[in-house]
């Protein structure tokens, strides 16, 4: 596309509120845009809007009782904003995810696009809920998908799922996966002394699990396997790093396992943890794209994943990770399988830090994004010639 | 082929004008079958994946190999002797070690050594070149040996066309030590029996398993050798191509390609190998399309004696290989002429990943907790064994290879074994050398102090445990605990602290009653561990 004007929605950044993998995925996309189109962003947040890496920022603070409501609320204070901002008119106004969609039904005569990068199916870990919020949540994003001009997802799994979940049709689905910085994750270091540090012994394995606590993301499972592989091998130690509802309980189901629960880390420690593990367990009853996978391959770590969603379709399977069916067994065996031979872990490292450098570079993502706002735009031009002949 | 003496040949093959020539020809071609020579089913072949400088995206566009450099390892350690209880304490320490040491050698020389003489035989009857390391133990028992075999290795080593390698003594775990004496001291000793029986001092070193960094480097170079021999997966050295020969610290370092020594050594006699069977042909092929300056293919004499193997079939391999290796016009060389190559570049330490110890070790066989305790008793034992001969047959690295369940590559026996046999093996080890320590104990310097610096076994030593779980980490020495201390989690040492643990451990069992009495009213961690540590050096200064 020609130089252009594009608005972004998204409820977190990492220059403000972080939640999850969405942010460095929005983030990262806007900066490689920025580099060829005027980017605005359109987020959560405290300060002064302002320009970083070549993206101008406008943040607001929402209130509101519950998620529904405060994700309306963001929505209208981000719209007022955008109004702001729209002169000369944005080019293309992008959404990503459910929670400013109340923005989007203000501008759907307008040339958008929505990102599906979960959905609520999913992140309820393939359950249909039947609270008001799952309800809600989940029409917000079936309206969203046939309301904008264009949709794209992070994974054909996704692509799959918004079809069948929500009728969007498939000519208006283009699947982008997230790229990534393996700069950012990659840290040469004496992983003897990161372990020491989380009392660990040095030559202990260590399996690192990074990840929200909650049903989808399959923690329970990993928990389940442990005893599994200590049967085989007893000293592997496990990490697992992230916060969320589950945490009490299974901090209650570890304490006679060689399990440390880091809660929340820093990106600092979490660099240092994934350079310093020897294998990272990625156990995601659904996963649309699995961004842990990227990061990990970024810092030549072998993964052991359940075979779903991103992680099936982006791990050659004993090339450069290890894909077992979503039960606790089945993570335990992989495990035990791969943590036996240490020439083999790095090999697949090492082959998923290869695909990671030619397949998700941010580069290459950006490019695949412009072409989507390219065709978009055209179609947008050829209709008007044909209203005005 | 002509026959190949050292000198006689000048090298110039490798990168020389025809590279880019040869790429546009057939570079591209050369890469494809280069996916081939993977050796493990699905896995890809992969290129160096930094090119740390121009000179090294070369690699890539190379035509191939014309230059192959055999090698033949012997060796075989003493084992301990398994069967013996903790509380049996020897008259002297050599009984620790195996009782049917004898027939095992026996065994292993029949099956093995003999087979793999006869076929190095043939092969330097062929006009082949060939490097030999034969460690200090196995001349030892070959010389005692009742038949011909003694006769037969002094007949290959003095082989014009056969260039001995240096190597340690007992192909030992010395060059991990903190200090290098010891390892040059078993260097040296070797260097000096290769000299005295066949009239060869070697000129490359092949180190024991992937030893090497800095210190290491020095120490060879000091010794007198003109080049080291490592190894290395290009999954685990990545930047490296090995079929280059490269420097550290100004020293020659010559590469072995482990993955087609072990298409040798492991997947030979494996009918599910996807590439099954071997023949000299295919087998030259690859190293034809292999690009680089010499390939280095180094096989222990162990694999004649592998269960998947059929000797027959390997001896034949090797009868008609040299045949197929002049077809494709490879020649074979000795180490020490391709040491003279230029190096590719000089090899920064901090590339590899070996800036740190832990990395290091994890190369280099001590990979697991096991052989970590163990290699710690073996070094604290130093002082505390004066029969030094028993203390270095400790030292021999097949001790820590058992630990683990799995070890062997790069041309060595692949073995696999439940982490029940390595533990098994761990016991027996700490125990044997328990009881040697036992056995030494009158002969000490300060006997009370060399009782509180001795190894334990397993039912002795210290359990860390966290009030609701043996937290994975124990202690078989004071020095041990005195390093455990400085990590384990505080709520572990709180534990033990209230029970009195630590006091009751140190003095019931290694009998300081001085520090049991002082460690009672730590209140911190690290107090406990400067403690144990100082207590630890001071009692060594008793024992040395």
């Amino acid at each position: 596309m020609q130089p252009g004007k594009v608005a972004y929605f998204c409820w977190e950044s990492l220059h403000s509120i972080r939640e999850g993998g969405l942010s460095p995925a929005a983030t990262h996309l806007a900066e490689v845009l920025g580099r060829t189109h005027e980017v605005h962003f359109f987020t959560r947040g405290d300060g002064s809007d302002r320009t970083i890496d070549g993206v101008f920022y406008h943040f607001c603070r929402p209130e509101g009782e519950g998620i529904l409501h405060y994700c309306h609320d963001m929505s209208m204070k981000l719209l007022e904003k955008f109004r702001a901002a729209d002169n000369p008119p944005f080019d293309i106004i992008h959404f990503h995810d459910w929670h400013c969609i109340d923005a989007l039904e203000e501008l759907k005569e307008r040339t958008t696009v929505m990102s599906y990068h979960s959905t609520e199916y999913g992140r309820s870990g393939n359950n249909f809920g039947d609270s008001p919020e799952f309800l809600a949540i989940a029409a917000k994003e079936w309206r969203a998908g046939h309301m904008a001009r264009h949709v794209t997802t992070v994974s054909n799994h996704t692509k799959t799922e918004i079809m069948w979940l929500y009728g969007i049709p498939e000519r208006n689905i283009t699947v982008i996966p997230n790229g990534i910085y393996p700069d950012h994750f990659f840290l040469p270091l004496d992983a003897g002394s990161v372990k020491k540090r989380y009392g660990i012994h040095p030559l202990a394995p260590l399996v690192l699990f990074i990840g929200r606590l909650v049903y989808q993301k399959g923690a329970d499972l990993l928990v389940d396997a442990i005893p599994e592989v200590l049967k085989r091998r007893w000293d592997v130690q496990f990490i697992i790093a992230g916060k969320g509802d589950m945490r009490q309980e299974l901090e209650e189901r570890c304490r006679t396992l060689p399990v440390r629960f880091t809660g929340y880390i820093s990106d600092e420690e979490y660099r240092e943890l994934l350079n310093a593990c020897d294998l990272v367990v990625i156990p995601s009853r659904n996963e649309p794209f699995g961004l842990v996978l990227t990061e990990a391959w970024s810092a030549e770590r072998c993964v052991v994943a359940t075979d779903v969603g991103g992680l099936s379709e982006n791990i050659d399977d004993f090339i450069d990770g290890i894909k077992v069916p979503v039960r606790a067994d089945s993570l335990a065996w992989g495990i035990n399988y791969i943590i036996e031979d240490p020439v083999r872990i790095r090999a697949m490292g090492l082959a998923g830090k290869r695909k990671v450098l030619s397949l998700f570079n941010w580069a290459e993502i950006g490019r695949m994004m412009d072409r989507v706002y390219t065709c978009l735009i055209e179609s947008n031009n050829g209709a008007g010639q044909q209203k005005e002949a | 082929m002509a026959m190949i003496v050292p000198g006689e040949i000048p090298l110039t093959m490798g990168r020389k004008e025809g590279s880019l020539f040869s790429f546009m020809k057939g570079g591209v071609a050369s890469m494809k079958q280069g996916a081939d020579t993977t050796g493990l089913p699905g896995w890809p072949h992969l290129p160096p994946l930094n090119t740390p400088n121009k000179k090294s995206s070369l690699i890539m566009t190379d035509p191939g190999c014309r230059c192959l450099c055999m090698g033949l390892s012997i060796h075989y350690p003493y084992y301990v002797e398994t069967s013996a209880l903790e509380h049996e304490i020897p008259g002297e320490c050599s009984t620790c070690f195996s009782r049917s040491q004898k027939t095992r050698f026996r065994d292993y020389l029949s099956q093995a050594i003999l087979p793999a003489m006869d076929v190095s035989i043939s092969w330097l009857d062929a006009g082949e070149a060939l490097s030999l390391s034969v460690s200090g133990l196995a001349i030892e028992q070959l010389l005692g040996a009742e038949n011909d075999a003694a006769d037969i290795l002094m007949q290959l080593m003095q082989h014009r066309s056969v260039e001995i390698l240096g190597q340690t003594y007992y192909r030992s775990v010395a060059g991990l030590f903190s200090e290098t004496d010891e390892f040059i001291s078993q260097v040296s000793r070797h260097a000096e029996l290769m000299d005295g029986l066949f009239g060869r001092r070697p000129k490359i070193f092949e180190n024991t398993e992937f030893v090497f960094n800095s210190g290491l480097t020095d120490a060879v170079r000091s010794l007198g050798f003109s080049a080291l021999y490592s190894e290395g997966y290009e999954t685990t050295f990545p930047v490296l191509n090995q079929n280059y020969v490269y420097s550290c610290h100004g020293l020659p370092i010559l590469i072995r390609n482990c993955r087609l020594s072990d298409d040798i050594a492991h997947r030979f006699g494996d009918a599910t190998w996807d590439r099954y069977p071997l023949s000299p042909e295919k087998y030259a092929g690859w190293l034809a399309e292999t690009p680089g300056d010499c390939i280095h293919i180094r096989l222990d004499a162990g694999i004649f004696s592998g269960a998947a193997c059929d000797n027959r079939a390997l001896g034949q391999f090797f009868q008609v290989l040299p045949e197929a290796l002049c077809a494709k016009d490879i020649i074979t060389v000795l180490p020490s002429e391709v040491s003279r190559n230029p190096p590719q570049e000089e090899i920064r330490l901090e590339d590899l990943g070996l800036v740190s110890s832990d990395r290091a070790y994890a190369l280099t066989g001590i990979r697991n907790i096991f052989q970590q305790s163990a290699f710690w008793c073996l070094e604290d034992a130093r002082y505390l064994i004066p029969d030094k001969e028993s203390w270095r047959r400790f030292q021999s690295t097949d001790h820590f290879s058992r630990m683990d369940t799995i070890s062997g590559s790069c041309g060595r026996v692949a073995v696999r074994s439940t982490s029940q046999e390595a533990y098994d093996y761990f016991t027996a080890y700490l125990t044997a050398l328990a009881r040697c320590e036992a056995a030494c104990l009158d002969e000490s310097r300060c006997p009370p102090a060399a009782q509180a610096l001795r190894c334990l076994p397993p039912d002795k030593a210290f359990h860390f445990h966290s009030g609701h779980r043996f937290i994975g980490y124990s202690a078989y020495s004071l020095k041990e605990f005195s390093r455990l201390l400085e990590f384990i989690p505080e709520e572990v040492f709180l534990f033990h602290q209230e029970r009195g643990d630590f006091s009751r451990w140190i003095d019931e069992i290694l009998g300081d009653s001085t520090l049991a009495e002082r460690i009672k009213y730590c209140t911190s961690l690290h107090e406990a561990a400067d403690l144990a540590r100082g207590r630890g050096r001071e009692l060594c200064n008793q024992v040395k």
